[in-house]
């Protein structure tokens, strides 16, 4: 039995009970937020191991409240939401999200993105480089701990996991769907614009000059690939 | 003062009056002076002989400085008053041309050609557009028709008629339009001038007409798309409730009854809103074809707040400030009504933020029965305050964040109209929108 506690935050009174009676008896322990002011309350008073947001909420919204999330936690989001647009999935992960499950869905897709978005890419586990500097980018795999130019630079569960995983395959490139079917789970794998976000938010993070990256760099038509300057140790 | 002294101070003068006043009054200066330098300065002196033929050579070459110099002087003058009068016309062509361009109105034409005709000072300016078949401005009592207009477009060719000359406008090398004018300041260089600025405003003119043709096919696009964006959500919200119950019953089956009951029953109270939805839209078609019959019995006012309050599905019902007398009483379609109040109520639990206090009052006034339903939300734009019962209108403070088909102000105000009553929109003086419906009281025959 899975226990894990998640904040579902939808203005719809009936959608949270709805996620509440399907999650309830899995293992999930459900707590409501009806707006975004509430959801940010309820994660300071008592941290969930996930949140569903909705994206169209009166007050606040949804993509502020997934960033204002971002600020402080990083807690798996998955926005829910009824627009299907690339668009619009694009903003939600630029906002911090790490999935994004447009309404209406059965409950095994969103069972499924909720363990890819809790878990932690077993495949590294201690395999590969335990740390990478070349003087400027450090990156400490153990602590899970990342420094650029001596300042620490936060990253999410999910983009160290992304980080990691290239960085253990230097220079070599790296197609999206193994990216995707590495980080995310063995379900995804056409999720290209994922990779987008989430390599731009790494590059913004630990590249000197994000427009022009020196480590994550794109294999056009193929993936991403790590540029190890300097051998991992 | 000796002669060639005296000389040189009347050339001087022959010259001051040439520039001063014109060619022929320096010539009789010149003759004056001549006389009187002959007289009082060349011997014999005192008389208008003259004794020594040298002398005759002085006064000849005298006479001959004297008008070539005020030619010369008044041509330059001439030139100068040629110039003021060009710079004077460009100046009003100018200002003609900044009239035009400032003037966005609809009938930018017919105002164009009536600047022409105040600023150009002419008797009167007639503008002919092909496009439109139409003529612009007056040609008077000359006869000149929009025909003979047509004729100069067609032909390309200018003509005269009387004191009017007429010309083709051209725009690149495609004949826009005519031109007729008369008056006596026009010249065949304003003339140009005029056709060059009537085209170009033509253009401009045709262009804002454009703009705003593409401005409104927008408007159109953002309007179905909003009405997309709405139906969407009334739609899913339900339909998502409802599969992710569905899916748990299918693929998870619950170990307890609780929960499959739990599951079954929202599935069943989705599946009705669902069909609400769908009968709103329906029933907004219906009201807006003129279907709606009423069934008018006597009613409490009181009564059919509280149901619409009741139906509301508030989490939070304590947020409702109600002050209704509890004997008011009045004939109308109550089934009806009460949806009327619904839709505004949920619109104000829409908009405003939650749990903030919404206030619903009702009082008797001549006659009337006056409903106020005032939230504490953002308000409405002034611009807005008619629109936003329009079918498919969503508040531009709130379109952003706030989900809605914008079908539910208009169903309400299709409802009130229908009982012969209004409803319109407000700010409260502390900000918030207020939706106010002034209904008959006494009514018996309005449908």
């Amino acid at each position: 039995m899975i226990n894990a506690t998640i904040l579902v935050v939808d203005d719809e009174p009936q959608l949270r009970r709805a996620m509440k009676a399907t999650l309830t008896d899995l293992g999930y322990s459900v707590i409501e937020a009806k707006t975004g002011e509430e959801a940010l309350a309820s994660i300071r008073q008592e941290p969930p191991d996930l949140v569903l947001l909705d994206l169209n909420m009166p007050g606040i919204g949804g993509l502020e409240t997934c960033r204002a999330i971002r600020e402080t936690s990083d807690v798996p989001i998955i926005i829910l939401s009824v627009r299907n647009a690339e668009r619009e999935k694009v903003q939600a992960l630029d906002a911090g999200a790490d999935d994004y499950v447009t309404k209406p869905f059965g409950i095994q897709e969103l069972l499924a993105r909720i363990r890819a978005a809790m878990r932690r890419t077993p495949a590294l586990g201690d395999s590969g480089p335990r740390r990478f500097a070349d003087g400027e980018l450090e990156i400490d795999f153990a602590a899970r701990r990342v420094t650029l130019k001596g300042r620490s630079v936060r990253l999410t569960p999910k983009e160290f996991d992304l980080l990691h995983f290239l960085v253990s395959h230097p220079d070599k490139p790296i197609p999206h769907r193994k990216l995707l079917q590495t980080v995310w789970g063995p379900d995804y794998g056409d999720e290209v614009e994922y990779l987008r976000v989430f390599v731009n938010q790494l590059r913004k993070k630990i590249e000197p000059v994000p427009s022009r990256p020196k480590y994550l760099l794109t294999e056009p038509w193929v993936g991403y690939r790590f540029a190890g300057l300097a051998a991992a140790e | 003062m000796n002669a060639t002294t005296a000389a040189l101070v009347l050339l001087l003068v022959v010259l001051a009056v040439a520039t001063r006043w014109g060619l022929s009054e320096a010539i009789a200066t010149s003759v004056i002076a001549m006389l009187g330098f002959n007289f009082y300065f060349l011997p014999p002196i005192g008389t208008l002989t003259i004794a020594d033929p040298e002398n005759w050579i002085a006064l000849a070459a005298f006479l001959l400085t004297a008008v070539t110099s005020s030619q010369l002087s008044s041509q330059a003058r001439k030139r100068a008053e040629e110039a003021e009068g060009g710079r004077r016309q460009m100046g009003k062509l100018y200002e003609l041309s900044r009239a035009m361009l400032m003037d966005e109105a609809r009938n930018a034409l017919a105002q164009s050609v009536t600047s022409a005709c105040q600023i150009l000072e002419l008797e009167s300016v007639a503008f002919y557009d092909v496009a439109a078949g139409q003529m612009y401005g007056s040609t008077g009592d000359s006869g000149i028709t929009p025909d003979d207009l047509a004729h100069i477009a067609s032909s390309g060719e200018p003509a005269s008629l009387e004191r009017y000359s007429m010309m083709p406008v051209r725009l690149g090398a495609s004949v826009v339009g005519a031109l007729a004018a008369s008056g006596p300041s026009l010249t065949p260089a304003l003339l140009d001038s005029l056709a060059g600025l009537l085209a170009i405003n033509y253009e401009r003119v045709r262009a804002l007409d454009r703009a705003a043709e593409a401005e409104a096919a927008r408007r159109n696009e953002e309007f179905k798309s909003s009405l997309l964006d709405g139906l969407a959500h009334d739609l899913k919200t339900p339909l998502t409730a409802i599969r992710s119950c569905v899916t748990r019953l299918i693929d998870i089956p619950p170990r307890s009854e609780e929960v499959r009951r739990e599951l079954l029953s929202i599935v069943d109270q989705e599946s009705r809103r669902l069909e609400q939805s769908i009968t709103e839209a329906v029933e907004l078609a219906r009201i807006e074809s003129r279907e709606l019959k009423l069934h008018r019995e006597d009613a409490s006012v009181a009564d059919l707040i509280g149901m619409a309050l009741a139906q509301s599905r508030e989490e939070n019902p304590q947020r409702f400030i109600v002050s209704v007398p509890a004997d008011l009483r009045f004939c109308a379609d109550g089934d009806l009504i009460r949806r009327a109040l619904l839709q505004i109520l949920e619109n104000a639990q829409k908009y405003a933020p939650p749990d903030s206090p919404i206030e619903i009052a009702a009082s008797a006034q001549d006659a009337q029965l006056i409903i106020t339903i005032a939230d504490h939300g953002p308000g409405i734009g002034k611009d807005e305050l008619e629109r936003v019962f329009e079918k498919f209108y969503r508040g531009r403070r709130v379109k952003a964040k706030t989900e809605g088909t914008g079908m539910g102000l208009a169903i309400a105000r299709g409802i009130i109209e229908a009982h012969g009553g209004r409803i319109r929109a407000s700010n409260g003086p502390q900000g918030g929108a207020v939706i106010s419906i002034t209904l008959p009281l006494t009514q018996e025959l309005h449908d």
